[in-house]
């Protein structure tokens, strides 16, 4: 009687904890295990990938710990013991060499996928959008709301984007106040947005549907509420979405900006039907309200060292040095930059 | 729904204050205090009335000569060690309460609910949890057992510097007072536990959070910085006869590593938060936003400390696993010379990984697959560090005591949280799993299954020779279950919530799916805190039945390493005779020989140092250093460090350091432990 009920009871609790991991495991709760674009797709294969190669030796070290802990326990007398067994060579080769293996494959893996994955690195549209050119957007963390600006288009929206399916989106990426990360957790990589940098992301979406955005990285108290919706639309419905912002009666204009720069929680999606000209490069550039351009200033003092003369010119007046601003001024300012420095150019 | 909450306040309140106001009291005032939120108040009058109850019964029960001669003024490592756990153990409940706290709201504001705490509360909480935690929790904790065991370990009769070893532990309690003044006094920094900058600039954090932030660790850092020298120099010069370095205890050598590494990567953490203060206090621009600041490179500056930093805690705990293993299962470690070898090359390594906290910054992929790979690189050595445990247990005859069991319990947690860590370290799998709770999964997993269980297990391993009786063992075991368990029911749904898109740090959840696994986390989160107050509840039960627990040997668990050689608690000067050494596994060897218990004929005058309160005031005193620098006191903050400097001029006049124990002294001490062995016999 009580070895079938143990046996039940066990049957039970195997079955019940199959269940329960699987209903864990599985579920369309886990976006990140089920992505709407070849970035977020080739990123869950790399951590199933991962996973299974680490579990080659993880999986044994587990069974051999509760293992040698029965077998070798003190009142188990039969079990050999061996108190001065502190060496030996062919274990110790093996114990270096295996970790060594799974890393020597995973190295492997890990430097193909890093630089297929480079946020930088241009993305194919679908293969039923072929030769179609890429949406460039382009993307400013504000405290706390997310700026999308799209220059093919001349509108702006605040928390909301779109995008075609099948048709890669080039982000171009800043921050106008603390450090966020922008992430689309359903597409793929994050990528930070720094202030006076520019940081870049590729993604495309090839179902159609709304995706939460977010800031990945904490911004400050309002920072819980900093969300965005990316909707992924056929070509006809992006169209629409398009038509929609260039209706809106309000332009964004350094008036408006300096409204929505401001320190709060803006909930809802707004659309801008003009942007101001360049306004993206001037908010990188730390003058979209006013004053002196961070990469004006760069130049205005290189020409101070390259020509002491041509450096009288005022702050705020337009420098006549647009054709020199080039590589010294722009690397001194962008991580890409910097770390590029040590030989990771791609371009 | 939420409102700007600027802490413009205390801009409002000090612009009209008179001159003699501000020059009395700095930024100061009475508003200062946050009369109005009934959490704070509590939890500060909880802490009020908690040190005035001990004061009371210190005072009650005649005890503060005792405290003064035996505790606050000694130089014995022994008892500094001890200090350093017992205030690493107030501050895990300090810590844990956060933790609490941050587990409830995410809970409570994840089903359309908003919660009890507001969101600048809930940004102090986790800041204070992160620093508390890894600052004065598990830095105190790792110090305190290199201390007490590192130079029984050697042979030796205490630091090489033991009033400097008084200093450092007072500095690093400073920093844990003014962390909590600030819960009471203030704010604490909403910036994250390593303040990234710009949000941590005057700009986006004006109020004085940032800077009890900044003054805590540098005091508690010079703190850790002098130990780290100290313990090195210990380990380098005072070793007993005969112990080469490759015959040093395991434990021994990650305390020499993790040293080593302190004394590397602390003057940067240091020299960071001074740019971060300068910025700050003097309006330079090194990490702002205008001005040609570069708040990435005070990223890139942190982490090369910050790296680094989570393998001094883990290296000394990787020691505590090895001798705990050798000694329960009997028998000698496996691959002692892979040991040290890996503990090396991982201290080496831990500078060469930092960019893996931030892959998503936008480096180029070389940039990112180096650091990607070098970090896989260290789960080489770690994996050789497992393995070698296990084939230690091989074939030896294992005792299921509680050192031990936290040491299975590691080993089994950690793996997971080393294969998670690994999975970070994939570029491409980071840029979807960076900074979503996945990432707190898995750091909590290798610290709390790594650290936070070695530290356990040291405790109880040691506390016998410490205190001379050991601790309960069965309460021990339902800590220890509490914590095993409550951790992975805390932590399984925080990995799911990673892979579902929660990021970390939100103060609520706008998404019912996502309640249950909160809810679950919570309730792993108290079971973990019923493992925290059975631990507590061991030692106080412990001290209560101290004799049916008491150990006349020396030697409760049969030791293999020198430390067990000695009385239980050792006396002040640890070794009547210092011991020759011809293996790591001295003692064992003594013992199989027949060496060991074997008492000399005659003794010999012991050199020992005095005590000192020179290193008791000057750390009490820079708390007050800090707290002027803190609220811009400048009498304050100046009047402290002339204190501190004139303590320290004033202390090297002081000729009268040291002494010798006279031999009858010694024989009378050794008299009394041979007699106890005696008794030990029968």
């Amino acid at each position: 009687m009580s070895s079938i009920l143990r046996r039940t009871i066990t049957r039970a609790f195997f079955a019940g904890s199959l269940i329960a991991g699987a209903a864990f495991l599985s579920g369309c709760n886990m976006v990140v295990m089920d992505p709407k674009g070849p970035v977020g797709m080739q990123e869950k294969d790399l951590i199933i990938l991962a996973t299974l190669l680490m579990l080659i030796p993880v999986v044994p070290v587990i069974f051999m710990t509760v293992w040698f802990a029965w077998r070798y326990r003190a009142s188990n007398k039969k079990a050999t013991y061996a108190p001065d067994f502190e060496h030996s060579n062919r274990i110790e080769a093996v114990v270096w060499a295996i970790p060594t293996l799974i890393i020597l494959a995973l190295g492997a893996v890990t430097w193909v996928s890093t630089h297929e994955l480079d946020p930088r690195a241009p993305l194919a549209p679908h293969e039923t959008k072929a030769n179609v050119k890429p949406i460039e957007v382009e993307v400013v963390s504000l405290d706390w709301k997310w700026l999308f600006i799209y220059p093919e288009y001349n509108i702006a929206t605040v928390n909301e984007m779109a995008m075609p399916v099948g048709t890669p989106v080039h982000f171009k990426l800043t921050s106008a106040t603390v450090m966020n990360s922008f992430f689309i957790p359903q597409l793929g990589s994050q990528i930070y947005t720094m202030t006076g940098m520019e940081t870049q992301l590729s993604l495309r979406a090839d179902h159609p549907g709304s995706y939460d955005g977010i800031s990945a990285n904490y911004s400050g108290h309002g920072f819980a509420g900093m969300k965005f919706q990316a909707l992924a639309m056929d070509d006809a419905g992006f169209k629409a979405w398009v038509a929609k912002a260039q209706a809106s009666q309000t332009s964004l204009d350094t008036a408006a900006y300096a409204q929505i720069a401001k320190r709060d929680l803006a909930f809802r999606p707004a659309y801008y039907a003009s942007v101001e000209p360049d306004l993206f490069h001037k908010i990188l550039n730390n003058c979209a309200t006013g004053g002196l351009c961070t990469d004006d200033a760069h130049n205005m003092a290189m020409m101070k060292d390259l020509a002491p003369g041509a450096a009288q010119c005022k702050p705020g007046e337009a420098p006549q040095v647009k054709a020199v601003k080039p590589a010294v001024a722009q690397a001194a300012i962008t991580p890409q930059t910097l770390l590029q420095s040590s030989g990771a150019h791609k371009s | 729904m939420l409102t700007q909450a600027e802490p413009a306040a205390h801009a409002a309140s000090t612009a009209d204050a008179s001159p003699l106001v501000e020059f009395l009291f700095g930024k100061l005032r009475l508003d200062s205090v946050p009369w109005h939120e009934p959490i704070i108040m509590v939890a500060g009058a909880g802490m009020v009335g908690g040190a005035i109850l001990v004061l009371g019964l210190i005072t009650y029960f005649k005890q503060w000569k005792y405290l003064w001669t035996e505790w606050l003024t000694s130089v014995d490592h022994k008892k500094i060690g001890a200090m350093y756990i017992i205030l690493a153990l107030i501050m895990l409940l300090r810590g844990f309460a956060d933790a609490l706290m941050m587990r409830s709201q995410q809970a409570l504001a994840s089903n359309g609910g908003a919660g009890y705490l507001p969101p600048d509360h809930f940004d102090q909480i986790f800041s204070a949890h992160g620093v508390i935690m890894i600052f004065f929790m598990a830095m105190p904790f790792v110090i305190g057992l290199m201390n007490v065991v590192m130079p029984l370990q050697i042979g030796a009769r205490d630091v090489a510097f033991p009033y400097l070893n008084s200093m450092s532990f007072w500095l690093t309690a400073a920093g844990a007072i003014l962390i909590n003044v600030s819960l009471v006094v203030g704010e604490f920094s909403h910036a994250g536990w390593l303040a990234y900058p710009p949000f941590s600039e005057l700009e986006f954090s004006p109020g004085v959070g940032v800077d009890y932030y900044i003054w805590a660790l540098q005091i508690s850092g010079l703190g850790t910085l002098l130990s780290g020298v100290n313990l090195i120099t210990t380990i380098f010069k005072m070793r007993a006869p005969g112990m080469t370095l490759m015959r040093m205890p395991v434990f021994t050598w990650t305390t020499l590593v993790a040293n080593v590494l302190i004394v590397a990567v602390f003057p940067i953490l240091t020299v960071t938060l001074a740019l971060l203060g300068a910025d700050r206090y003097l309006g330079m621009h090194f990490f702002t936003n205008d001005g040609g600041g570069n708040p990435m490179m005070y990223v890139n500056l942190i982490w090369a400390w910050g790296h680094p930093e989570v393998y001094i805690l883990i290296l000394p705990a990787f020691g505590v696993f090895s001798e705990v293993v050798a000694t329960f299962s009997r028998k000698r470690l496996f691959g002692y010379d892979g040991m040290v070898y890996a503990t090396a090359a991982i201290g080496v390594l831990s500078f060469l990984v930092w960019l893996h906290h931030f892959f998503t910054m936008g480096a180029g992929a070389n940039v990112n697959a180096f650091f990607g790979i070098s970090t896989m690189v260290i789960s080489i050595p770690t994996g050789v560090k497992i393995f070698n445990w296990l084939f230690t247990m091989y074939r030896g005859r294992i005792r299921l005591e509680l050192p031990m069991m936290w040491t299975l319990g590691f080993i089994i947690t950690f793996v997971i949280g080393g294969m998670t860590g690994v999975l970070l370290a994939v570029p491409g799998a980071d840029f979807v799993l960076h900074n979503s709770v996945f990432l707190i999964a898995h750091f909590h997993n290798v610290i709390i299954g790594g650290v936070v269980f070695g530290c356990l297990a040291g405790l109880n391993y040691w506390f016998p020779k410490a205190f001379g009786f050991k601790l309960h063992a069965g309460i021990g075991k339902v800590s220890f279950w509490c914590w095993l368990i409550g951790f992975w029911i805390a932590f399984l749904p925080i990995y799911a919530l990673g892979l579902m898109g929660m990021t970390r740090r939100l103060d609520y959840v706008n998404n019912p799916v996502w309640h249950v696994y909160l809810i679950v986390a919570l309730c792993g989160a108290l079971l973990i805190f019923v493992g925290i107050i059975a631990q507590l509840v061991q030692i106080v039960y412990s001290i209560w039945k101290r004799d049916e627990l008491r150990d006349l040997t020396g030697d409760p668990w049969d030791g293999r390493t020198l430390e067990w050689a000695t009385s239980s608690p050792p006396p002040f000067y640890n070794f009547a005779v210092l011991p020759k050494i011809g293996n790591h596994d001295a003692f064992w060897d003594a013992k199989q020989t027949g060496t060991a218990y074997v008492q000399p004929k005659a003794y010999e005058p012991i050199h020992m140092p005095h005590n000192t309160p020179t290193g008791f005031l000057i750390g009490i005193v820079s708390a007050g250093l800090g707290f002027g620098l803190v609220w811009h006191i400048w009498w304050m903050a100046s009047g402290a460090l002339l204190v501190m400097i004139g303590l320290g001029i004033v202390h090297t006049f002081n000729e009268n350091r040291d002494y010798y124990v006279p031999a009858d002294e010694v024989k009378a001490i050794e008299d009394a432990h041979f007699a106890n062995l005696k008794k030990a016999e029968q």
